[in-house]
C-alpha cells in the first residue's frame, strides 16, 4: 500500500477529507493555479508545452498524447470549445464518475485552465443520460464557482470569460466516440462523423474543438501547478503518470485503484484486488472492457507492465484501463454471448458491416452458448468478424470483434465443449 | 431519434421502471441470477409491467456501476436513480416502500 499512499493525483479524496466541499478545496490550494494563470494573462502556448512535456496521454482509451491534441486546434478559426467526454458508458469502467462525484472541483478546475489553454470561453460536459443526480450536483458546483468568481465573464478584471454548462446524453454507447458526441450535442442523432477532418479543425457547429476524456482533465490542474517533471515522475518513461484502474469482475475486491502506469496486473489483481473469488484459477484477463482481447492469465502476462507499451506484447491493448478478471468457471462462449450483445444494441446503424455483423455474431454466439452449434458456426463467427475489422467509420466495429477473435485463438477448448462436431 | 437513444420509451410501461444492468461485468457478480429471481418474485418478465402498472421490469446496458453489482437504475417521474449492492430481498423492500408513496398519493 506505502507505494500509492500520496501519490494518488485522482483519487486525493481518498485522502482529503470533504474535499468535494469547495471551501476545502480552496483551502488546499484549490483555484489558486487557475486564478495565476488567468489573471497573469499566461500565455496560452505556455500551458499546452506544460501539459505536452508531461507526457499526459488521453485516458478515454486512444491513448494519445493530451498537449499534442491541444496544439492542433486551429487558431486561425473561431470561437474554441473544450468538449468533455463524460459518457463513461464501456463495460467495466467506472471511474470517470467516481472522480466527478468524489473530487468535482480538481475536475472542474482541471476543464477550467484547459478551456484557457486551447482559448475557449464554453465548455460542455457531455455526461450520459444515466448520471442524472451527478448532473444535477455538478450544475450546483457550477453556480458556486460562478458565485464566488471563477466562472462568468470579465474573470480576475481582466477579458477572459470562461462558463460550464453539463449536458446531459440519452443513452447511446456511441456517444462517447467523439464525433458522435458531437452530432448528439449538437442535437442529432449520434452517429459518428468521417474523419478527417478531426474536431481540432472541424468540430461542434463546424468549429475548432478539443474533446477530451474527464480523467485525462483532471489531472491538468496539478500539471500546470507542479510542472511537468512533477508529473513525470510517475510511471514510466513514454507512459507518465498515474491511472485510475477501474477493477471489476471475479475478484474480492472490485473498485477503482489509481496506481503508477506500469504496475503490474499481478499487483493490481492480488495486492490489491484480493485474489479471485473463492480462490479459484485466474483464467483470462481483458484490459479494456468489452472492447478488449482477451489476455491468457499466464505469469508472463500478470507480470506485465501496464502501461501503453507493454500490454501490447501479451495481445491487447490497455485503453481505458477497464480490467475485468476472468476465472476458470466462465466459459468464453458465455462472455462472448454477454459483449456480442451489447455491441449488437449499441451499433448505431449506420455502417453495414458493423450493423450486420453484430447482429450475426450475436446469433451465431447465442446458438453456440445453448449448445446448439457446429463447428461450422465457429468457424463463421470467426469469418464475420474478420469481415468486420479496418471497415467501419468509427472503433466500435472493431471493438466488438476483439474478444471473438481472440478468444477462438486462445481458448479453443472452450468452443470444442459446446459445439458438435 | 426514440428509438436511437435507450433513455427515451415509445410505450408508456410502468411509473417505476426498474433498470437492471446485466452486461458482462455485473453477470461475473451475479446478475443474471438476481434479476431472474426479481422477475419470478414480482411476477413479471423482463420488458414486462405489473397489472397495477406500477413496475417495469428492463434488462440493460452497462451503467458504470460494474464493482457494485448487481444493481438497478430507477427511471420514475422523479428521474434517474442508482440503486447498487442489491439483492433480490433489499430490491422488494424498495418496491414495498414504492407502493406505500403510491396508495398514499391516490
Amino acid at each position: 500500500m506505502s507505494k500509492v499512499k500520496g501519490n494518488r493525483i485522482l483519487l486525493r479524496h481518498r485522502d482529503i477529507p470533504e474535499i468535494d466541499n469547495l471551501d476545502v478545496y480552496i483551502a488546499q490550494g484549490g483555484f489558486e493555479t487557475f486564478k495565476k494563470v488567468v489573471s497573469s494573462k499566461m500565455d496560452p502556448a505556455k500551458i499546452k508545452n506544460i501539459v505536452h512535456d508531461s507526457g499526459l496521454r488521453g485516458r478515454g482509451g486512444a491513448g494519445f498524447p493530451t498537449g499534442l491534441k491541444w496544439k492542433f486546434v486551429d487558431d486561425n478559426n473561431w470561437p474554441h470549445y473544450l468538449v468533455v467526454n463524460a459518457d463513461e458508458s464501456e463495460p467495466g469502467t467506472f471511474k470517470d464518475r467516481e472522480i466527478m462525484e468524489r473530487n468535482p472541483f480538481q475536475f472542474l478546475e482541471g476543464i477550467m485552465i484547459s478551456a484557457y489553454a486551447i482559448g475557449a470561453n464554453q465548455i460542455y460536459n457531455y455526461l450520459r443520460g444515466e448520471f442524472w443526480e451527478l448532473a444535477a450536483q455538478l450544475d450546483k458546483q457550477v453556480v458556486e464557482l460562478k458565485k464566488r468568481g471563477f466562472l462568468g465573464s470579465k474573470l480576475f478584471g481582466t477579458d477572459y470569460s470562461v462558463m460550464v454548462y453539463n449536458h446531459l446524453g440519452a443513452g447511446a454507447y456511441i456517444c462517447g466516440e467523439e464525433t458522435a458526441l458531437l452530432e448528439s450535442l449538437e442535437g442529432k442523432l449520434g452517429q459518428p462523423r468521417l474523419r478527417p477532418p478531426f474536431p481540432p479543425s472541424f468540430g461542434l457547429y463546424g468549429k475548432p474543438t478539443v474533446v477530451n476524456n474527464v480523467e485525462t482533465l483532471a489531472n491538468v490542474a496539478l500539471i500546470v501547478e507542479k510542472g511537468a517533471n512533477w508529473y513525470k515522475k510517475f510511471g514510466t518513461e513514454k507512459s507518465a503518470g498515474t491511472k485510475v484502474f477501474s477493477l471489476s469482475g471475479r475478484v474480492k475486491k472490485p473498485g477503482n485503484y489509481e496506481l503508477p502506469l506500469g504496475s503490474t496486473f499481478r499487483e493490481l489483481i492480488y495486492e490489491f484486488g484480493g485474489g479471485i473469488i473463492d480462490d479459484v484459477k485466474i483464467k483470462a484477463i481483458m484490459p479494456a472492457g468489452a472492447s478488449s482481447s482477451l489476455i491468457v492469465a499466464n505469469d508472463e502476462a500478470l507480470d506485465t507492465p501496464m502501461d501503453y507499451e507493454n500490454v501490447p506484447n501479451v495481445g491487447a491493448q490497455l485503453g481505458s484501463a477497464s480490467i475485468i478478471i476472468i476465472d476458470e468457471t466462465v466459459n468464453m462462449t458465455r462472455l462472448l454471448n454477454k459483449t456480442l450483445h451489447f455491441f449488437k444494441h449499441e451499433s448505431c446503424g449506420k455502417c453495414t458491416p458493423c450493423r450486420e455483423g453484430t447482429y450475426w455474431m450475436s446469433n451465431i454466439i447465442e446458438r453456440i452458448d445453448h449448445d446448439q452449434g457446429s463447428n461450422d458456426d465457429v468457424i463463421l463467427l470467426n469469418d464475420v468478424a474478420s469481415n468486420i475489422k479496418g471497415k467501419c467509420l468509427c472503433a466500435l466495429g472493431d471493438f466488438s470483434t476483439e474478444a471473438v477473435t481472440t478468444a477462438i485463438e486462445r481458448f479453443p477448448e472452450d468452443f470444442k465443449k459446446k459445439v458438435t462436431a | 431519434i426514440v428509438g436511437f437513444y435507450t433513455l427515451y420509451h415509445d410505450n408508456p410501461g410502468g411509473k417505476y421502471r426498474i433498470q437492471v444492468c446485466n452486461d458482462l461485468p455485473c453477470a461475473l457478480r451475479g446478475a443474471d441470477e438476481y434479476l431472474e429471481k426479481l422477475c419470478k418474485n414480482l411476477g413479471v418478465a423482463v420488458g414486462e409491467t405489473s397489472e397495477d402498472g406500477l413496475i417495469s421490469v428492463e434488462a440493460v446496458m452497462c451503467l458504470a456501476a460494474c464493482d457494485k453489482a448487481p444493481m438497478f437504475q430507477e427511471q420514475s417521474y422523479s428521474g434517474i436513480k442508482y440503486h447498487e449492492n442489491q439483492t433480490v430481498e433489499s430490491t422488494l423492500k424498495t418496491v414495498e416502500k414504492w407502493r406505500k408513496i403510491e396508495a398514499k398519493s391516490q
